[in-house]
This record gives C-alpha cells, structure tokens and sequence, in this order.
C-alpha cells in the first residue's frame, strides 16, 4: 500500500491531469469562427452547381484538407450537395457539423477534384468517411445546369437571355395560395392556404418568407396530407424548431411557421416526397381600417426587398433567386429575376356582412363582386390577375350617418373574463376652423428601391402639397438614400420664389442608393423646433427597410410635440413601419398606390389637416372595471378616423362616455350600451394588442431583463398566438419518408409591382459582400 | 391565475356549524305526554259536528297533499333542481353531447335558433379544457 | 497551505470535469409515434369525447388529426391552452357529427389520432377514457374504448 505522500503525489498528478484534459477538450469542442465569404472581385455568385463534384484523387466519397497555406474560412450555412463516386449521385449521413474551408485556388482544387472546373472555388471538409460532406461551389456564370435536381437549395433554369421574351416559368414548390376571408362588420376571419408541390424527383423541404397584415393575430395552423388534416400546436419558438428539426432529420413530414417580424413570417415543409402536395392551413383574425366611411380590408401577397443598414441585427436580406447563401443573422428573401416567372398564383375571395348598407365598393384588382342584400357582398379575385406582386385591397363604402361609436363585448365564460372593443368616431358636428400655420418637412425616400415609378409618384405628391401651402407656412424638402439631403438649410417662407425653386428641387429627385431611414427621421425631428407652428412631417417613403424597431424606437424618443404623417408609397408597401411611424408620431398613414392620384391623396390629407383633432382623448367608464386597456396612451381623435380601444373587464359593461379638447374646448359624448358580440376574435385581437403593445415597449427600452419578452411569450401561448417567441408546428407521425431529408428549396417570390430588381435585389448583395 | 391549480373551496368555521346545527336529530317525547295529547285530539274531533267532519274529510287530504307538494317544489327548486347553464340536454353534466344538441340547434333552425356558431365553439373547447376533467383513476 | 491548494485544484478539476460531461452529453434521444383512439359500438356513434393520460408525463403532442369518418368537425377539439406545454401527461379530445345515423359508421371505429413525440428510451405508458359517447339524436351510448400505438424508432 502507496504511503500518504505516495498517494497525495498520485492524487496531485491526477488532478493536474484530469484540469488539462478538460482544458483541452473545451478548447476542441468550441465552435468554429467563419469569416464571411466574400466573391472575387467582379465576379458574382452564380447559381449553385447541382452537377455532381467528384471525390478527391484516391480518396473516394471523403475530403481531403487542402493546404493551411492557400485556405480561407467562411462562415456561409452550406446546403447539402451532392459527391459523385463514380458508382452515382450519393450524399453522405450527417452526424457531427463539419468545419468548412475554402479553396481558392482552382489549380490545387482540381487536383483534388479532378472535374472541377477553372475559375470557381470549392467549399472542402474536413469531415472524416461516414460523416456528411457538404460542398458548395461557386462556378462561373456561364455554368449550364439541370433544372430538374434540387441541387444546392436552389432550382437553375435556363434563363432568356434577351428582354422581350417572355418569362421562363422556373420549377419552384408553391404551387398556390387560396386566401377566404370573412368579414364581420369590422372584424375578418382569414384562411390562407399554401399548397406545396415537389416538382422534382427527390425528397425536399420547401421554405417561403411571405407577409400577413402586421395586426394578424394568428392562431390556427393545419397541415394537409391528402384528405388528413393534422392540426399543429403552439410551442415556445426554441422548442418549435427542435421539434421541427427532430421530425425533419428522422425523416417525417412536418411544417413550421416562424414569425420573423409582426409582418414578415416564414412557413418551413420538410419532406414533400416527389409529385407529392402538402397543404398549410394558417388562419388569422385582423380588424379593417376605416376612415370617411370606408372600410380597407388589405391581404399583402411578397415581401418587398428591404434594405438592411450596417449593423443591422435581425436583417431581412433580399437575394437573387439563385443565391443560395444563408446571412449570418437575420433571414433572407429569394427574388426572381424580372425574366423569370413562377408557377405560383393566387386566389382570393371575401365574404362581407357589413351590418349596414353598403353603399359601394372598389378593389386594387379586379374583382367579381356579388351582393347578397345591401349589408352583404362576396367577391372573388377575377381570372387573369392572380400574380402575387401587389397588395390585394378591398375597400368597401357604408353609409356614413349609421356609423356611431360602439362598445362590443366577448365573455369567456370558463375564465369568468370579459373583453371589449370600443370604437370611437368623431361627433359629426366638428365645426371647420381655419387652418392654422404649420413647418411642413417633406422627407422622401430617394433609394434604390423608390426608382421609377414610386419615386415619380412621391414627386407628384409633394408638388400637391406645396400647391396648397400657405403664405404663414413655412417648409422644407429633404431626401435619403445612403445620406440625407436638403432643399434649404432650414424652413423657408412658402412665399412664390421659394416654392419655384422647391419644385425644381423635387424634379431632379430619383431613386437610388440605400435606406438609411434612421438619418431621415433624425434630420427631421433633429433641428430646432419653430415656436409658433406645429411641425408636420410628411414621410413618404415605401418602407422598404430591415431596421423598423430602430426606426420607431428614434421616433418614440425624438417626436416631443411635434406630428409624422407618413405616405405609404408603391403597390406592396411595408405596413408595418408606416403604421408604426403614424402611431409613434401622432399622426396618421396614408397609402399612396401607383394607379392612385397623388393630387386626390394630397388634397385629402390636407383637407385632414386644416380639421383639428379631438386632443388629450379620455374615456369614462362608468364602472365598467376596465383593465389592460390598449392603446395605453390614445392617440388623437382626428376627423374621419376612429380610435379603436380594446381592454378587459369584468362585471356588467354600462354606459361609456368618451371626452377631449378640441381646440379650446371641451368635448364629450357618449358611446351608448354594450352589446355582447358573441365573437370569441375580441379575445384574440386583445391579446395580438397586448404583445404588440409590449413589443412597442421593448423597442423603447431595450428589456435589458428579458420581462417583456416573456409577458409576451406567456400571452402568446395562453391565447395560442404566433408571435416572435411563439411558433405553430405539425409533424405527421405516421411513416418515415424514404430516403434522407430533403434539399431546402426556397421560394424565390417576385418583386412587388413597380419596384426595379436591379436597384434593390442586387444591391443588397453588395451590401453583404461590403460588410 | 392558472385554472388547473386551482384549490377547492373550504368553508368558513362559522357557516359550517350553523348547517352543523341545523342537522338536529328528532326530539324524544315523554310516552305519557303523547299519550295525553293523542286524547285531547280525539275528544276534540268526536265534540264535531257529523257532516263537517265528512267534508273535511273528503277534500282536506288532497288538497292539503296538493298544497304541501307545491309548496316543496317551490322552496326546495333552488336547493334540489339547479340546472347547469351549459347542460343543454339535461343529463346532469356538461359533455359532447351538449355540444352536439346545441350544433343540432343550429342545423335546425340556422340563426332563429338563437344558437351561433361560436357558441357551439366555446361550448366543445370548455369541456375538453383540462382544468374541469377528472384524472384517470 | 499546500494540502489545502491540493485539495482546490482536485474539487476544481472534478468540477471541470463534470462540466464538461453535462455540456457534450448527447440530448436524450426522441422519437415520434402516433395513438389511434378507436370507439367500439354497435350504435352508430354522433359524438364522443375521449381523455389520453400517458402516466410517464413525457408525451409531447405535436399534431392531432381526426378518425376515420370526414363527417365529424375536423380537427377535433382540444385544449390548445394546456398543449403548448413543453410535454403533458394528459389530453381531452371531442368532436360530433351531425350526420344521420345511417351515415353514421358502427363498430370499431378510429375516432383520432395523435402525433406524438416521446424523450427517452422507455416505453410509453398510455391509458384512455370514454367521456361519453352518443347517437344521432343525442342520446347517451355504452361504447367501449381501445387504442393502439406504433413506435418506430
């Protein structure tokens, strides 16, 4: 037996031994760090080579490290691809993720890839026999490829080369989308089903980034296989993906929904077999907008190409169709080129019961509409017009002397809880006061994505309104792209000379370069504010941008007494900043389409102007024991415009009363009796209301304590909700699918109407490579 | 407040030994105060006139059990006969069958039947909640 | 002083050694089976609702999708509150028909199924409960319950 000393040496030798091993073996298994990949100069990413790469000389199905001399790291997420060893198209089984090196000298490449071609580079492994090989590989741009093999995640097609021949239809999985709404005085219940097909002969999983009305509160999900509907659960996000994953890696059929931003969402579909159809059902619940009467109820169809500052956290990066790199953060939105089309249409069809007359109705497409009785419509998406590039709206007329406030309630019963909707519309008899003089700032977005004809109809807007400035006015012009720029070093008169050179300075407006909107909105708000007039300023811009929580958050901090009216301008606008800005800033949106008339838009918000507004908005309750009440803060009452107020209560709902200033004055009047609305949506559009208003709050404070993110995941999952915490998802468990998991395939979707590929699809990939 | 972990309700100490003290058991009689009222009730009733006796006779029972049912009914409709408000069909509880009678409503009679479709839904997701459902044993 | 920093660096080492166990120990691994819920019956059955426990406490719904006969409300219903859960021990599932009886399908019957994902290498351990069963026009039934599940792994 060892003596104490002996053994306390064994002990201290141990102990040292077992410290290093640790030490090691931590060392060994931290992540690899990749440096962006960055493409040759002049040289673009091609399409991703579906043609199979043979093994490295003597060493068939495995990678050989190249040299530590000429290797270079990248951190790109690599698709799967395809080894050729000789014996067929093989891929290899995954279990450990591989570290990636680059080659970039085609001559040592070719001598470990014989059929590698001169001119690309080569991702290489350094996984070992058994463990799966992923390669990408760059070619040149000449590279001839088979449009029927998934490939790298990307579908090739042969391409047009000359302008005027008409779109080459690319092999893509999203076959259709069918949209059903219901709408019930102002409340919609929307089904939007998205039928997947795999047109190739290879298991894949499809992905697709589309939009929903920023308001949605979705919280229904179904997947359809065949005649079998399996209805998906709402899972915290992180738990959602591994559960997606897990079913995808084992091979099941399973689908995902991922909220990206309140309008930006992405569906995943792993395992479509060949020629087989997977349907997702999403349903969601969303209030119309009305004003003067009109009701909008507004189905976005693509996500427009938004521009991502440097530094952005969570961009949304718009790539070629072809560009089958993944960002660092954030996600990305595949576009095709405008020679190239999809087989993807839509269809649409609202059923309307508006309660009261309807006195008329418009669409941004067209539409067949049938009515049932005046109060009642159905109409459908007319043949022919069924290209998902521009926002469906329907927009319907009731007769204006019926509409009043009114309180709606919703009692659940089991949680013994009410909820209620009020919706306050201005008193009628709102006198007409004389306008009084303002600092009008006009901000346009002059960026690459505003080129054409966005940008001619920004112009026209502003030329509307400097024609109905006002001797006691005074204005300003400024535009942003890449940097801000300004008409006049601060508001001048709107005497006769300056409104001349103004118009000048608007003509030579155009649309190219970024979206640094952050600047924008600080040269507006940043200089010294006119004591006697309000600064109004006008935003006109298509929103285009990956940064809205920064953008809104400047504004929140920045806007002190001072209004943003902001002009949606294009076909397919982002909805979700420009209501954003209104809100933040105490205004109101306007939606400036490319067939709709500048001057009519102008006139009519100048005619919104010139009527004030119902100020420091108050509500009575009158014991109702009303609690998370949203909006917290109400906004102003302006002319046309009603408030919408949702909240909880509990007890008997009596008489409302609503009071405010209107000018000097003091206004109030009463909202008249409950009336319980049986609709269980009330409880849902509180809560999408609720999350909303805490992410409102993040963005103005940062939740350095992560509390409001989990108010909001506890409010998403107890009301089954998506949100950005919460995700839906449904595997069938039924039967494995042969084979492995499939290639990712993205749906590469078109750019909205009116907006140029070339200033806003391929500029973003400069943007990558520049960082 | 989550529904399934709710606790049972106990009782305030006070109410429970008032209704305590209301579950008296019967009162023991003296068999010779029994007996001596039993003989003051017979000499009363033989002390009446014939025929009077015969029409109380005839028409008090009835009447009498007609009035004391009645009576029962009324009082004891709060304490014995409380319908659920959601046990459409009666059984006693609140099921899928509720659920299908109010749906078969609706079929019925469409929105005369003053049944909507969301009530029907409210109805099927509440029973299947798992804070009213008993465990397997 | 020496004993004692011999004895800090082995708790130390120990502690470094555990840690890293934990954090390079395989997730436990998980696989996806599905319940079938039949309803056996000579009467045609209208509307059923049924309660699943799996006593392990480690089933993780991940989709349900109705029986056999497409004239029942599809999917049926459940509570959605209770499955967005990380796991659940317990479901209670329902639906109706309001089809005629002789629409209606008699026997043993699949009434739903359940996609499930299951942690661990034990067995799950499911029991069910017939709620209550009924006819057409509503009236109550006698029916009996069975399931039947398939593990692949």
């Amino acid at each position: 037996m060892a003596t104490p000393n002996v053994a306390t040496k064994w002990i201290d030798r141990l102990a040292s031994a077992l410290l290093g091993a640790t030490i090691v073996l931590l060392g060994a298994c931290a992540s690899p760090s990749y440096e962006r990949y960055e493409p040759a100069a002049g040289q673009a990413p091609a399409p991703s080579e579906s043609q199979p790469l043979p093994p490295p000389a003597g060493q068939a199905g495995t990678a050989q490290a190249p040299s530590a001399a000429t290797a270079r790291t990248t951190e790109e997420i690599i698709v799967s691809g395809r080894i050729d060893r000789g014996d067929g198209l093989r891929r290899l089984q995954m279990s450990v993720a591989p570290i990636f090196t680059i080659q970039e000298d085609a001559a040592a490449a070719g001598a470990l890839f014989p059929g590698m071609r001169a001119g690309g580079s080569t991702l290489l492994s350094q996984a070992q026999p058994g463990e799966e090989l992923w390669v990408i590989q760059t070619a040149s741009a000449d590279t001839a490829a088979e449009d029927d093999e998934p490939g790298s995640g990307t579908m090739l097609a042969l391409v047009a080369r000359e302008p005027a021949a008409p779109p080459t239809e690319v092999p893509l999985p999203l076959r259709h989308t069918d949209v059903h709404a219901v709408v019930t005085g102002y409340i919609s219940a929307v089904d939007v089903t998205q039928q997947f097909e795999n047109p190739y002969d290879e298991k894949i999983e499809a992905v697709y980034m589309f939009p929903l009305p920023e308001k949605a509160a979705v919280n229904e999900f179904v997947m359809t296989i065949g005649e079998r509907k399996i209805r998906g659960i709402l899972r915290e996000k992180e738990e959602a993906q591994r559960i997606y994953e897990d079913a995808r890696a084992q091979g099941y059929r399973a689908s995902l929904l991922v909220q990206h931003r309140p309008n930006i969402f992405e569906q995943k579909v792993a395992n479509i077999e060949p020629g087989k159809r997977i349907d997702v059902n999403i349903r969601y619940f969303h209030t119309l907008a009305y004003e003067d009467g009109w009701y909008s109820f507004v189905f976005p169809t693509v996500v427009g190409p938004r521009y991502n500052p440097i530094g952005s956290q969570s961009p949304v990066v718009a790539l070629p169709r072809e560009d089958s790199r993944q960002p660092a953060a954030g996600t990305a939105v595949r576009y095709l080129r405008p020679t190239e089309r999809s087989a993807h249409d839509i269809g649409i069809s609202v059923d309307v019961d508006a309660g009261v007359e309807i006195e008329e109705l418009t669409a941004s497409h067209e539409i067949a509409a049938r009515r049932d009785g005046g109060s009642r419509a159905h109409v459908t998406l007319a043949g022919g017009n069924t290209i998902p590039n521009r926002d469906f709206i329907l927009r319907f007329r009731v007769a204006g002397e019926t509409i009043k406030s009114n309180l709606l309630t919703y009692t659940d019963e089991r949680a013994q809880q009410g909820y209620f909707t009020l919706v306050v519309y201005p008193p009628a008899a709102t006198t007409r006061l004389r306008r009084q003089p303002v600092e009008m700032v006009f901000v346009v977005d002059t960026s690459g994505s505003m080129s054409g004809q966005p940008i001619a109809q920004a112009r026209a807007a502003i030329h509307a309104a400097l024609n109905r400035l006002e001797r006691s006015d005074t204005f300003q012009v400024m535009n942003f792209s890449s940097d801000v720029h300004q008409f006049a070093s601060r508001p001048l008169p709107a005497t006769a000379e300056n409104l001349e050179r103004a118009r000048a300075y608007v003509d030579g407006l155009g649309g190219q370069g970024g979206t640094e909107m952050l600047s924008g909105i600080r040269a507006a708000l940043g200089f010294p504010r006119d004591a006697e007039r309000t600064r109004y300023v006008t935003f006109l811009t298509d929103g285009y941008i990956g940064n809205e929580a920064e953008i809104l958050g400047e504004v929140q901090r920045t806007i002190g007494d001072a209004r943003i009216f902001s002009f949606g301008v294009g076909n397919s606008v982002n909805r979700y900043l420009l209501d954003g800005l209104a809100t933040e800033g105490r205004g109101t949106v306007a939606y400036l389409g490319l067939e709709d008339s500048a001057a009519d838009v102008m006139a009519y918000y100048f005619e919104r102007i010139s009527r004030p507004a119902l100020t420091d908005v108050a509500i009575d309750w009158n014991g109702l024991a009303a609690t998370d009440v949203y909006p917290a803060r109400l906004p102003d009452l302006f002319p046309g415009r009603p408030i919408v107020v949702t909240g909880k209560f509990r007890g008997t709902p009596g008489d409302v009363g609503v009071r405010g200033r209107l000018g000097a004055n003091t206004v109030s009047f009463d909202v008249g009796a409950a009336r319980d609305s049986r609709q269980p949506a009330l409880r849902s559009l509180w809560a999408r209301l609720r999350i909303e208003d805490l992410a409102r709050r993040q963005t103005l404070t940062g939740d350095p304590n992560g509390a409001l993110a989990e108010s909001i995941r506890a409010t998403a999952l107890e009301h089954s909700l998506m949100s950005a915490y919460t995700s839906f998802v449904a595997v069938d468990a039924t039967e494995r699918t042969a084979g492995e998991h499939g290639t990712t395939v993205n749906q590469a979707v078109p750019v909205p109407a009116g907006v140029r590929y070339d200033t806003t699809v391929s500029g973003e990939r400069r943007t990558i490579a520049e960082r | 407040m989550d529904p399934t972990t709710e606790q049972p309700e106990i009782l305030p100490a006070a109410m429970i030994s008032r209704l305590r003290a209301l579950d008296r058991a019967e009162p023991i009689v003296d068999p010779r105060t029994d007996r001596a009222v039993l003989e003051a009730a017979r000499a009363y009733f033989d002390g009446r006139p014939a025929a009077a006796r015969a029409r109380r006779s005839r028409w008090a029972v009835p009447l009498g059990a007609a009035a004391a049912v009645l009576l029962a009914a009324v009082l004891m409709r709060p304490l014995v006969f409380q319908p659920l408000a959601d046990d459409v069909d009666g059984s006693g509880s609140v099921d899928v069958l509720d659920v299908l009678a109010l749906a078969r409503m609706r079929a019925a009679a469409g929105d005369a039947s003053g049944v909507t479709e969301a009530r029907i839904e409210e109805l099927a997701y509440r029973i299947v909640a798992l804070d009213s459902a008993r465990r397997v044993p | 002083m020496k004993r004692a920093a011999r004895v800090w660096k082995t708790v130390l080492a120990v502690l470094c050694a555990a840690m890293v166990l934990s954090t390079t120990a395989q997730p436990e691994a998980s696989y996806f089976t599905t319940v079938d819920l039949f309803v056996v019956s000579g009467t045609p059955v209208a509307a059923w609702q049924v309660e699943l426990t799996e006593r392990r406490g480690a089933m993780q719904i991940v989709g349900i999708e109705r029986g056999d006969d497409s004239t029942f409300r599809d999917p049926p219903y459940y509570d959605r509150v209770a499955m967005t859960r990380s796991s659940t021990d317990r479901i209670m599932l329902a639906s109706f028909s309001l089809s005629d009886a002789a629409q209606l399908q008699s026997g043993r019957v699949r009434i739903a199924r359940v996609h499930v994902r299951m942690t661990g290498a034990a067995a799950p351990d499911y029991e069910a409960r017939l709620v209550a069963a009924g006819t057409a026009d509503g009236r109550p039934i006698d029916a009996q319950l069975s399931l039947e599940t398939q593990t692949e792994r």
